[in-house]
């Protein structure tokens, strides 16, 4: 049961990551990302922080290593774990503040973003990503909260 | 669901295990040059086989796009082409007028012996001096003749400058020649601006066919020129001495050409 589980969340894990890959190509702005994938890694790192999730993060970056990148196999699968472990530790380490998950989710998607730090214009481009990648994380919780 | 604030922080060993593992791959993918990532990428063909008639519609549309491209620069090449033949009519035209120049100036005896330096007029001042082409760059000097392309003495340099100088021509009334005919009879030309007065120096053998009036190597001419057609002129007698005065006929445009002949 646990593996057909992994087996499926790493499927759905990789529809998300290669559709974060497809809008970003489509939406073609050198100067913005849309993430959805690293939307998902938050939430489950900080929501629903699980052992489970390690097998879909680690075949989510082999798999962008694979086809979609041309850094060697295991790069993305290190990053991917990387920003759950530090969201999640920042989320726990700031609790006691109003903005820890602003804090979080800032540091998250600055190691998410590492491969493009050699960039010219990374701060532009990581500040108004961050922006619009927090509106949605924000509006998709405000969603959630209404259901709940 | 489990809850953050209730995970130990050992829940990261497993992450950093991972984390590992994952450096262990990267670090086999790089002593085997990329093998295992590429394997799949290599193996897996991505190319679905398209029948050649789905092309068909594509192929048009290329073949009228090369098209279009090639009529585009065969139409630019023959614009080109058509803009140097333009120029080279020009070209052609302005070689000819030199050309015919050159043939009626021929027609001065021992022209073959002078060196034409070719000028043209610049601009005219209110004294009706004019500033031609051509300075001590060509080794001009004061008192160079100036002449047209039919051969005649159209003036002489009074100042010259590095590359202009000033000409000196019947139409300033500061003009004046010494000439001769061809039986060695000596005269001068003066003007007063609208015509010429010509003043016999020294008759010694005068005869009415003289034809011409010309320059000559001893009055430091630079050769033997003419100056004044004297067929059709009155000439009157007074006192052993020749008087007649020449109404300007052909006046200079900045299109009549100019030749300073220097002897070789």
């Amino acid at each position: 049961m646990i593996f057909f589980r992994n087996i499926f969340r790493s499927i759905y894990f990789v529809i998300i990551l290669f559709f974060e890959t497809l809008i970003n190509f489509l939406i073609g702005l050198d100067w913005i990302v849309i993430s959805p994938f690293f939307l998902l890694i938050y939430f489950v790192s900080t929501k629903r922080f699980d052992n489970q999730n390690i097998i879909p993060l680690v075949i989510s970056g082999l798999s962008y290593d694979v086809f979609l990148s041309e850094n060697y196999l295991g790069v993305y699968s290190i990053l991917f774990l990387l920003v759950a472990i530090i969201s999640n530790y920042i989320q726990k380490r700031f609790q006691s503040t109003n903005y820890q998950e602003v804090i979080s989710f800032t540091f998250g998607f600055l190691i998410y973003n590492t491969i493009n730090l050699s960039e010219a214009n990374f701060i532009s481009f990581f500040i108004s990503s961050l922006l619009i990648n927090y509106l949605i994380y924000f509006l998709y919780q405000r969603t959630l909260g209404t259901r709940v | 669901m489990q809850s953050t604030e209730a995970l130990p922080k050992r829940s990261y060993i497993l992450y950093i295990l991972f984390i590992l593992l994952s450096s262990l791959l990267i670090l086999i993918d790089y002593f085997s040059n990329k093998e295992l990532s590429s394997y799949f990428p290599n193996s897996v063909n991505f190319e679905f086989e398209i029948e050649n008639s789905d092309f068909t519609f594509i192929q048009r549309f290329n073949t009228l796009f090369e098209q279009r491209a090639q009529l585009v620069s065969e139409n630019i090449r023959l614009e080109q082409e058509v803009q140097d033949l333009r120029s080279l009519e020009i070209v052609n035209q302005e070689l000819q007028l030199q050309l015919e120049s050159y043939e009626a100036i021929s027609t001065v005896s021992n022209i073959q012996n002078f060196e034409l330096l070719s000028s043209g007029f610049i601009t005219k001042n209110l004294n009706l001096e004019y500033l031609i082409y051509g300075g001590t760059n060509q080794q001009l000097e004061v008192g160079d003749l100036v002449i047209n392309e039919k051969g005649f003495v159209v003036g002489y340099l009074r100042e010259v400058f590095y590359s202009y100088s000033i000409l000196e021509s019947p139409y300033s009334s500061d003009f004046n020649l010494e000439v001769m005919d061809k039986y060695n009879n000596t005269y001068l030309i003066t003007s007063n601006g609208s015509e010429m007065f010509i003043s016999s120096i020294l008759l010694d053998n005068y005869k009415d066919d003289i034809d011409f009036l010309y320059t000559d190597i001893s009055f430091n001419h630079s050769g033997k020129f003419p100056v004044v057609d004297t067929r059709l002129i009155n000439f009157e007698f007074q006192n052993n001495q020749i008087n007649a005065s020449v109404k300007f006929l052909d006046s200079f445009t900045f299109n009549t050409k100019l030749f300073i002949p220097k002897f070789k």
